[in-house]
């Protein structure tokens, strides 16, 4: 047998198909089983750390469920395992559970776009002097562009209220507590090395994707103001140069 | 930098901050440090800038655990630059991954998975290591694995490939001294054995770490790397330094990570032994 051929069996034996290895190992399937825990246990670990706030909503025997589900579905495609959790919002979007906790899809997105907040390039800032200018024209054609960090996730749920009161250091749970009719748009920085998650409104949230998305600053502050007509950009614009939204305009 | 007399200990999550926070005139943890490199293979934040402060004060070693040197299917490009590049920004003593594969069919097993040893295997592992080597334009170090599996067909034993590897390639032998432990419980051969038959010259660096018994099977033992070192282990590492002379030795705890004294304690008894 080929080498390509053994590891393909390998696989599919890690994988379920206990029939796969027992001709080419003696006492291959206890053995094999010391392989497969290592690598479900590291692959759940690795989810558990990515989505801590998903596994105290739904608690930890119905999180291992859900990630045992994932991993037998989803094995990783990529050789850094940092990658590995990108499908697991969608997974558990999928299953009963989030027909009862229908925030757990959104929950699980702000929780990945955390973890590629961490990982995610560096950037200069931009400094608030580069919106220094009276003229109207040259601030509304200016074109800036966000930190690679910056992440909008947005839902028609009160996912920053929720993300928040599940994190380890919060003592109460006070979920019932959270107005759940709320819906939350959540950005996420990353200034000075540490990650800000904080909840901002429709509109604000209108103005970063459009920037995002290459508009203009005028155009992005115009759809700002066609979802909400009281939006407040210079409040907004400040708060986003103390929290790190925007990377300097050359470098 | 010669580490030949160090004993270094491998940097995790777990102490990377209280690291990269020593002050510049602070007294070094350790002589050298370790890291896994796919714990640093990101764009930027916060792991880079703390891994960058640590490469300005310490000689470090870039282990990498998924290069896949044993895949039939060869070397994921795309891995391999990433690594050129970390290998680029921290300049370590030592580039090492192991004799194991992890990946088929674009399919990646987050494990140190066994070879038969054949002699289509060492021609697939000698063109994988030749690649990297060319890529990283520098020598690297292959590991031996921790076995739980005796893959039927191999035409010959462990330290057989790992000389004929060697010469094929002009790799160096990170030796794990563990790793022969727990092989040797688990597939019934002798680790002093395996270890006599080491040409000194083959070795860069030694591993030292601590093993488990399988709570299901008894009789394994599992290279979980969340204890002390063994007795047995000391002595063989004793035994081997005594034969071969003193190398760069590190203390490897990846589970139940303690603090840091309990690794820098594991670090001074093999310092010991390096300068009998």
């Amino acid at each position: 047998m080929s080498l390509l051929e053994l590891q393909r069996r390998f696989r599919r034996a890690l994988h379920g198909d206990t029939d796969a290895m027992e001709d080419l190992a003696p006492d291959a399937a206890r053995r094999l089983a010391i392989h497969k825990t290592t690598i479900e246990t590291g692959l759940a670990q690795t989810l558990l750390n990515a989505f801590p706030a998903l596994a105290r909503i739904v608690g930890a025997p119905t999180f291992t469920s859900l990630s045992s589900g994932y991993i037998a579905n989803a094995p990783p495609r990529h050789p850094l395992l940092s990658t590995y959790g990108r499908g697991f919002p969608a997974h558990v979007a999928a299953q009963p559970i989030a027909a009862s906790l229908p925030y757990l899809h959104d929950v699980a997105r702000l929780e990945w776009a955390r973890q590629e907040a961490y990982l995610a390039g560096d950037a200069r800032l931009l400094d608030a002097a580069a919106l220094d200018t009276d003229d109207a024209g040259t601030l509304s054609a200016l074109q800036l562009r966000v930190h690679p960090a910056v992440r909008v996730i947005g839902s028609p749920f009160p996912i920053h209220s929720i993300w928040r009161v599940n994190q380890a250091d919060v003592e109460t749970k006070d979920i019932l507590a959270i107005d759940m009719t709320l819906a939350e748009h959540v950005l996420v920085t990353r200034p000075a090395h540490e990650i800000v998650t904080r909840p901002i409104s429709l509109a604000d949230a209108t103005l970063v994707r459009a920037i995002m998305g290459g508009a203009h600053l005028g155009a992005a502050v115009e759809s700002a103001f066609e979802a909400a007509a009281d939006f407040d950009v210079t409040q907004a614009l400040a708060r986003h140069f103390a929290n790190g939204t925007f990377r300097a305009l050359a470098g | 930098m010669s580490l030949a007399r160090a004993c270094g200990i491998g940097l995790r999550s777990a102490h990377l901050s209280e690291i990269a926070a020593e002050t510049p005139d602070a007294p070094r943890t350790a002589p050298w440090l370790e890291i896994h490199a796919e714990n640093f293979l990101c764009d930027g934040g916060p792991r880079l800038a703390m891994l960058d402060a640590i490469a300005a004060r310490y000689p470090l070693s870039c282990h990498s655990v998924a290069l896949s040197l044993g895949s039939a299917q060869g070397l994921d490009q795309d891995h391999l630059e990433r690594v050129k590049a970390l290998i680029a920004r921290i300049k370590p003593a030592f580039v090492s991954d192991h004799l194991s594969w992890s990946a088929v069919d674009g399919v990646h097993l987050n494990d140190l998975l066994p070879l038969p040893y054949t002699e289509a295997t060492l021609d697939t592992v000698a063109t994988n290591v030749n690649r990297a080597q060319d890529a990283f334009d520098r020598r690297i170090l292959v590991e031996n694995p921790s076995c739980y599996i005796a893959l039927a067909g191999s035409t010959m034993d462990e330290p057989e490939f790992l000389k004929r590897l060697v010469a094929r390639t002009g790799c160096g032998l990170l030796l794990d001294i563990n790793n022969v432990h727990v092989s040797a419980v688990n597939l019934g051969f002798s680790a002093a054995d395996y270890l006599a038959r080491i040409p000194a010259q083959m070795v860069e660096e030694i591993h030292l770490a601590g093993s488990t018994p399988s709570a299901a099977h008894p009789d394994l033992l599992i290279d979980t790397h969340s204890r002390p070192v063994s007795d047995e282990v000391w002595a063989l590492y004793e035994a081997t330094v005594e034969r071969i002379g003193p190398r760069a030795t590190l203390i490897e705890w990846d589970t139940d990570v303690p603090a840091l004294a309990v690794l820098t304690a594991e670090m001074r008894r093999a310092q010991k032994v390096l300068t009998r």
